[in-house]
């Protein structure tokens, strides 16, 4: 309400007019009930908020739902769906469809919603007993042709250069947000090559030979297709928007869809099983984070009671009509003023405290390459104590030792709160902490193109896991939490062929000896609560969060002696720890 | 601050004008029924057991959330980029240009303790490695990376490599070390084609205008050995044309093409 004073200075002389004594009441009274805003009360002022509501603030309001699958890999074991629980098949047929666990139902006014989604996808085709398949191309080269090449670039359906073609994206109410697709407006949309002819017709070429040639308006372009979707068989998908809802109860999932392979050619088993009812996507650990941005909140307050009466002319002015009746109403009011006597909107930025408790953010741009060997021995290999103790998950301190490693290139990629404190993240307010980092990665290899040629080596067979960690302020011991594991693999594979060394005039396909890396960003994301952290560690704060890595080969190890390796390079660590 | 009225109103004394106006209003803080509500009003005169609830905050006075996005492919191509800096080129500022659609301009009207700048982005490269017994080309990458900057300032540990995707042999046909062939060529773009959500996370940040955008660089192909078409890699590469196959002279470029992509920002106070 806007600023009142009195329209008068009473004096001795002055008559007392119903009037004018009214006006030296009412207005206070009709601000009081008439809702008090911004301009009424003073800066800083630092309400306390009200958390009566399980994670809800008068701010904000999330949703988080999070799905732990293990893709059961192991020595000898590749991502195997026999042995997953709860894993998620992703629809072949070219419709979206819901991912399993994915949805959350939230009740908004007029808000934006922030939505992250963290989608772990697993291309099933790895290693196996390809002869046991007895798989063929129709037509075209024999059963051990076949064989070879799966044998040696680690996958059925993508050896020949297939993308997995999977695309991801959020549903709000039941529509496709179209700008969190994961891939490009249209599914079967080409680039160009670009290569360029230096001519501008084609001369003494045409659709015969002899007189009838007729020269073309320049040596065709190639295109390059299946440019739509995910290519990797592996890959931890993150992705997210800001989203406008009106008042309601909105349902959010995140939604995929695999793209039609076209122009690619059947595989025919030799028996006469086909074996495409085979090439399917699984998505294994998945998690959805809605946060309510309110704007225009449906909640409102009761107004209240505030009785001034008025004065009418031959009132007698009393103690207590003058006193208890009017001034000591008002002046109660006002020192007691309650939530419905704010209007809506009263409070802004530079009335309250932020919501944010600790926040620190790291960033790690060296240039220079790190690289781990550890090795991590799989779900199935270590004692899982329970599912709510993640210390199943072995540490390393060596970057080749048995167990994730905490990645560092320099300096360790992880986050303490803004002073370095060693019990920085307090977790005995209740609140959550969104966790985000990015990580580069180079390569995952083991061994080298053109050194060895067989199965495991070179091929998209090798994993690295990265995985959201945090350190206890007391005890030192650090966590690593089964659902902030994701796995990516070497997917950059190429043909091969170990029969053949390199030649300077590099004139076969089969002498290509550098390795592809395969270059990715790697995205993760988690949501611990207060609680949560103070379970795991006991009622410990919470010293750091960190990235941890480690690699996996179901064969490389066995059968070779290697090491897969992970390169990376640059990272960044985010920390936000909220009010609840 | 806590509302005070000095003057009691008693029953059989004469009425005092001045307490009277202390009570209604004075310029003495913390006096009269009209004085405190004029913006004097603090954490002293809330109910004991106020609390905050959400229709009392003014909309985007605490989260601010801001997106742009666009969905059209775009297709950027190593001519738009510099080899100033030669072998180095990537590491010379200037040399990265904006993407189209990866930008967000915003203003953020208080300082807020962290605005976490994310961007997503669907990527395919079209990006070279040559393979050679040419000791010019020899074995040699042409670098393509991407980087986002913050108000026109580099964020290093944005950098990312594009996943190299052509491969292609070039031989020596005639044996003078000058002209190139193409003998061979692997394409896997579409096996490299992924999208990269990434973040960036400013602390403590006072109003103002900010603009985060992705910039790439691609280096040209160039060899080293050619004299013409700004150095540009000058090979050929065996076409189909009507009914014939034929050998060509070709330049070679590099392409970063884009997918669906947005760039988002969440601020809070």
């Amino acid at each position: 309400m806007p600023y009142i004073f009195p329209k008068r200075s009473l004096r001795s002389s002055d008559v007392l007019d119903p009037i004018e004594l009214n006006e030296d009441f009412i207005p206070a009274a009709e601000m009081y009930v008439g809702g008090l805003n911004a301009h009424n009360i003073q800066k800083n002022i630092n309400p306390e908020i009200d958390t009566s509501k399980a994670k809800d603030t008068p701010f904000y309001s999330y949703k988080f739902a999070t799905t732990d699958v293990s893709p059961e890999i192991s020595s000898g074991q590749h991502p195997n769906t026999s042995n997953m629980t709860n894993h998620h098949q992703v629809r072949n047929d070219f419709t979206w469809s819901e991912i399993a666990d994915t949805d959350k139902e939230i009740s908004t006014g007029i808000s934006t919603l922030w939505i992250t989604a963290l989608i772990q996808y697993f291309w099933v085709g790895f290693g196996g007993d390809v002869a046991a398949l007895r798989m063929r191309w129709p037509g075209s080269g024999s059963a051990s042709d076949f064989e070879n090449e799966v044998a040696a670039l680690g996958h059925l359906f993508s050896h020949d250069g297939t993308p997995a073609g999977v695309q991801f994206a959020i549903r709000v109410d039941g529509q496709v947000i179209e700008h969190t697709i994961t891939g490009r407006r249209s599914p079967f949309e080409n680039s160009i090559e670009p290569i360029l002819s230096t001519r501008e017709r084609s001369q003494d070429t045409g659709f015969s030979g002899g007189t009838a040639e007729q020269p073309f308006p320049g040596p065709h372009g190639t295109w390059i297709n299946k440019l739509s979707a995910y290519g990797p068989e592996v890959f931890p998908v993150r992705l997210g928007c800001h989203y406008p809802v009106q008042p309601g109860k909105h349902t959010v999932e995140v939604v995929a869809r695999r793209i039609p392979s076209y122009e690619r050619e059947a595989y025919i088993s030799d028996s006469g099983r086909a074996s495409l009812d085979d090439d399917y996507i699984v998505v294994t650990t998945r998690k959805l984070f809605v946060l309510e941005l309110k704007k225009f909140p449906v909640a409102s307050s009761s107004v209240p009671k505030l009785s001034v009466p008025a004065f009418d002319s031959e009132d007698v002015l009393t103690e207590e009509s003058l006193q208890t009746d009017r001034v000591d109403k008002l002046r109660t009011a006002y020192n007691t003023v309650k939530k419905g006597s704010l209007a809506r909107g009263a409070l802004t930025h530079y009335h309250l405290s932020s919501p944010v408790i600790e926040k620190n953010s790291a960033t790690f741009g060296s240039s220079a390459t790190a690289t781990l060997d550890s090795v991590f021995p799989g779900h199935p290999l270590v004692t899982v104590n329970s599912t709510d103790d993640p210390t199943y998950f072995n540490l390393t301190a060596s970057s080749s030792g048995n167990g994730f490693f905490a990645m560092e290139n320099g300096t360790q990629f992880s986050v303490t709160d803004q002073s370095g404190s060693i019990t920085g993240f307090d977790v005995s307010e209740d609140s959550i902490f969104i966790v985000t980092a990015n990580v580069q990665v180079n390569s995952i290899s083991a061994g080298r193109y053109g050194t060895s040629g067989s199965h495991g080596i070179a091929t998209a067979e090798n994993f690295g896991v990265l995985a959201l960690g945090f350190r206890a302020a007391s005890t030192s011991v650090s966590y690593i939490v089964p659902d902030g594991l994701v796995y990516i693999n070497s997917f950059n594979t190429t043909g091969y062929d170990s029969a053949v060394g390199g030649a300077a005039a590099k004139s076969d396909r089969s002498d290509w000896d550098t390795t592809a890396p395969s270059e990715q960003n790697v995205s993760l994301f988690h949501v611990f609560t207060s609680s949560e952290l103070s379970a795991i560690t006991g009622g410990n704060n919470i010293y750091k969060f960190q990235v941890f890595a480690s690699t996996m080969n179901p064969t490389a190890k066995a059968d070779h002696g290697l090491d897969t390796s992970l390169k990376y390079k640059r990272a960044n660590i985010s920390v936000i720890q909220l009010k609840m | 601050m806590t509302v005070s009225t000095p003057y009691s109103y008693l029953d059989g004394q004469e009425l005092d004008p001045l307490g009277h106006n202390k009570n209604i209003y004075s310029p003495t803080p913390g006096e009269g029924i009209m004085s405190e509500a004029n913006g004097g009003l603090d954490s002293s005169n809330l109910h004991a057991g106020f609390k905050v609830r959400s229709e009392h905050v003014w909309p985007e006075e605490v989260c601010r959330g801001r997106q742009e996005f666009v969905l059209d492919t775009a297709d950027v191509f190593s001519n738009g980029c510099s080899d100033a800096g030669g072998e180095t080129a990537q590491t010379v500022a200037g040399n990265y240009r904006p993407l189209a659609g990866t930008s967000l301009r915003v203003y953020i009207p208080y300082d807020v303790n962290v605005a976490l700048w994310e961007w997503s982005f669907f990527l395919s490269g079209y990006r070279i490695l040559i393979e050679s017994g040419i000791s010019a080309l020899g074995n040699r990458q042409y670098e393509m990376s991407i980087r986002a900057r913050l108000n026109g300032t580099a964020l290093p540990h944005t950098a990312r490599s594009v996943p190299i995707s052509a491969k292609l042999a070039i031989e020596d046909s005639t044996g003078t070390g000058t002209k190139r062939k193409v003998h061979d060529k692997i394409v896997l773009e579409q096996k490299n084609a992924m999208q990269w959500d990434m973040n960036h996370m400013a602390l403590d940040v006072t109003a103002g205008w900010y603009t985060l955008d992705l910039t790439a660089y691609m280096h040209p192909v160039v060899d080293p050995q050619e004299t013409e078409n700004e150095g540009i890699l000058n090979a050929t590469l065996e076409r189909v044309v009507g009914t014939h196959t034929k050998e060509f002279f070709h330049k070679f470029y590099q392409r970063l093409s884009l997918g669906i992509r947005n760039v988002r920002l969440l601020t809070i106070l």
